[in-house]
């Protein structure tokens, strides 16, 4: 390796590391907020025009176009999953408040993703398989996974001083972790009324390019508009203990 | 428009705009309220220090 790039990834490791000190973070999250805002907008259009032209399904007709939506909910409540879970590592291993700040603001969102895509399901399974729930071991589990998140956000308003809820929270969000692989496993592990996956296999997704496009850029929509809300409510969560810690000095001098 | 299906398509789609769209909403607004909320305890303690 010569010494020019051990000098750029020296330099990117500890550009990284330095966004984990707040002040800097909300620097990088003034700029990137904007940009992944755009960035939003954009894909939202081009995937919801995609969406909309694209043609029948000969099996479900106009249902299909649910998919673009409950798929990617889908997908995002299980990436917000992740994302908490490596907060909840850095909370534990490096106690960093910022790893804290990440995860509970992720919470929430995911609670909203995992909702869309419980709420969007039912709404397809009716006309579809003719339920509009069924204890399946895919809804079964992604309803697990929504306690969960209610659970998280209800741990994470229990503490008056945040810092005392970041160690129960960082754990609580592990012990879900094993979920992740039932959720996705779970339409080869047992018999559901969901089909297996379709878009996993790239080389040979199971699905024809004019669906599977929307459905790519539908995703991407989402998971941009996950990063800009994420980044927007860490934000928010700094300030919040800025006046927090502004009040104490404040009443310390009373 | 949606066949016969347009009474579960066009909630599902409702559903997740508002859903999504007030999500941004009440963050934006939260952000809004703090950064009020910090400029004026800054400058309470702008005057006590002052004082």
């Amino acid at each position: 390796m010569t010494m020019t790039s051990e000098t750029a990834i020296r330099s990117n490791a500890s550009n990284l590391w330095g966004l984990a000190n707040p002040t800097r973070f909300m620097g990088f999250a003034n700029r990137a907020i904007p940009v992944l805002g755009i960035a939003t907008m954009l894909l939202f259009a081009i995937g919801l025009y995609l969406s909309f032209t694209a043609p029948e399904d000969y099996q479900q007709g106009y249902t299909v176009l649910i998919m673009f939506i409950h798929v990617p909910a889908a997908w995002l409540a299980m990436m917000t999953y992740s994302v908490m879970s490596i907060s909840a590592l850095g909370s534990i291993v490096w106690r960093h408040p910022l790893a804290d700040v990440s995860l509970r603001t992720a919470a929430p969102l995911g609670a909203v993703f995992t909702f869309l895509a419980l709420a969007t399901g039912s709404l397809w399974g009716k006309p579809m398989w003719g339920t509009w729930w069924e204890w399946d071991a895919r809804m079964t589990s992604v309803l697990i996974l929504f306690i969960i998140y209610l659970g998280i956000i209800a741990l994470s308003k229990a503490f008056d001083e945040p810092s005392e809820a970041a160690q129960p929270l960082a754990i609580m969000t592990l012990v879900g972790v094993p979920l992740l692989p039932i959720i996705k496993f779970s339409v080869d592990w047992w018999n559901t009324l969901h089909q297996p996956a379709s878009v996993s296999r790239f080389d040979r997704p199971a699905m024809g390019p004019e669906f599977l496009y929307p459905l790519l850029i539908m995703a991407l929509a989402y998971m941009a508009l996950f990063f800009t809300l994420h980044f927007m409510s860490m934000r928010n969560e700094v300030l919040a203990r800025r006046i927090r810690a502004m009040k104490m000095k404040q009443a310390r001098r009373k | 428009m949606f066949g016969e299906h347009a009474a579960f398509i066009i909630p599902s789609y409702l559903i997740s705009f508002v859903a999504l769209a007030g999500a941004s909403l009440v963050i934006w607004r939260t952000h809004i309220a703090r950064k009020k909320e910090l400029a004026r305890m800054e400058a309470q303690m702008d005057q006590a220090n002052n004082e």
